[in-house]
């Protein structure tokens, strides 16, 4: 298990994605949604394999309590936001939203705040908890614009089964559109959709977990590794997370086509980014596509309208900063993370500024001379890679460990 | 054009078996990743 991520799991918990069992229960669900052509019982339908996946992630009652309440406590606020209508002051959407990314972070962390966090005496793991309270803050913000918002639509969008360990971050309209067409078929047919599924598998199965033996997470002594080795081992994890996370998507994406819901992208070929900007708009697209609706969009509105015009540079490069720290910290509460995020907003802002005040001074021409040369996209390609990896040490070996890493890279 | 469709169909079918073989015989079985995260 990788350093960091030890949630408390065992090895026999859970439902391997590779498994005969979990091929069994796809089949199942493919065969069901396709056939069954009542709506409400192909929903209920749905509704039983949801909770049968997600039965065997809960472990205990206060889990179980915990997401029941996340749930009707989610599924009642839509429905008050709903019957205040234009009376809903603003101010208590943001609230609630920051009221969420608090639950969020307490319950990931119950070492945050000591002994003041609910979850402090009482940790729970809840499974795909950022996504849960990403899909409850989708419903809240945005009710009043959703059609079908009943209760079995609302529990069928929250725990959808081959979203729910990790994505991609569907939203709402989306779900519910395909929630209650019957045999809707939109792009890819059954044999794409099953060559999906197979790439996934063979990303994530085959390439990235036979890979990861070479890759730096499972070396004890990482410093202490001939230095060509700990060159290759960092810059092996970004292609060896790319494989494992874009093939868990392939295989996601394709079983849930196969079932009628044609879900969002989540990759596109990020090793092409030529900066941090390209990098995050190619890579967890719906978690930066996310933020960005929720976040950055609604901060840049108020920016526009509340602050002094010679500020608005300065405040906007500070909501990118502050979205980055965001994304960092939604994946954990460590002070690796932290830096993860500090170093991508930083990387951020240092390009806001070179857009803002070297490009104009190098001049248009001279910068799309530059950017044409197909040697110096390579190498900004190449240097933003080895500063994604080099970050990425960030997320498994926290800051002492990491920065002996680093050390040792550069023969310090 | 009818035939054309059907070869196209079945060379992918013929590759998606060589994916499923490539799969069962050469897939690591000792991790899933995304069980473990607590994302």
């Amino acid at each position: 298990m990788f350093p960091g991520l030890d949630t408390g799991l065992s090895a026999h918990q859970g439902l391997f994605l590779n498994s005969w069992h979990f091929f069994a229960v796809a089949v199942l669900a493919v065969v069901c949604l396709r056939t069954i052509p009542v709506r409400y019982v192909r929903q209920a339908a749905l509704m039983a394999f949801n909770v049968y996946f997600l039965s065997y992630f809960l472990y205990g009652w206060y889990p179980v309590l915990l997401l029941a309440g996340l749930l009707v406590g989610t599924y009642l606020i839509g429905l008050i936001k709903l019957k205040w209508g234009q009376n809903w002051p603003d101010g208590l959407v943001v609230g609630l939203v920051v009221l969420f990314w608090i639950f969020l972070f307490l319950v990931k962390d119950p070492r945050l705040l000591g002994p003041a966090n609910p979850f402090h005496y009482y940790p729970v793991q809840l499974i795909g908890v950022s996504y849960l309270v990403f899909r409850s803050i989708n419903y809240v913000v945005d009710v009043e614009i959703l059609e079908n918002r009943n209760f079995l639509t609302f529990v069928n969008f929250m725990i959808f089964f081959p979203t729910l360990l990790a994505g991609p971050i569907e939203r709402y309209d989306r779900f519910e559109e395909f929630h209650s067409a019957f045999g809707y078929q939109e792009g890819p047919t059954v044999l794409p959709s099953l060559h999906r599924i197979a790439n996934g598998l063979i990303k994530k199965f085959v390439l990235a977990d036979n890979l990861m033996v070479f890759g730096i997470f499972m070396k004890p002594d990482q410093a202490e590794l001939a230095w060509p080795l700990i060159w290759l081992g960092v810059m092996l994890q970004l292609a060896v997370i790319y494989l494992d996370f874009s093939g868990y998507c392939d295989l996601v994406i394709g079983l849930a086509a196969l079932m009628g819901f044609p879900v969002c992208e989540n990759f596109d070929r990020p090793y092409l980014a030529r900066n941090v900007q390209d990098f995050w708009n190619r890579w967890h697209m719906s978690l930066t596509g996310f933020i960005r609706d929720y976040v950055f969009t609604p901060l840049s509105r108020l920016v526009m309208e509340k602050a002094d015009r010679r500020r608005q540079f300065a405040w906007i490069t500070a909501v990118y900063f502050f979205c980055m720290l965001l994304i960092a910290l939604w994946h954990d509460t460590t002070w690796g993370f932290f830096v993860f995020g500090l170093l991508h907003g930083a990387a951020l802002v240092g390009l806001q500024l070179f857009r803002k005040y070297l490009s104009p001074a190098i001049g248009r021409s001279g910068l799309a001379s530059i950017r044409d040369e197909a040697a110096a996209a390579w190498a900004a390609r190449a240097l933003n890679y080895a500063f994604i990896s080099m970050t990425i040490l960030f997320w498994y070996f926290g800051v002492s460990g990491s920065l002996e890493i680093i050390k040792a890279m550069v023969r310090l | 054009m009818n035939l054309k469709h059907w070869g196209k169909d079945l060379a992918g079918a013929a590759w998606l078996a060589v994916k499923i073989a490539v799969i069962l015989l050469l897939m690591n079985s000792g991790r899933t990743f995304f069980v473990y995260q607590n994302f």
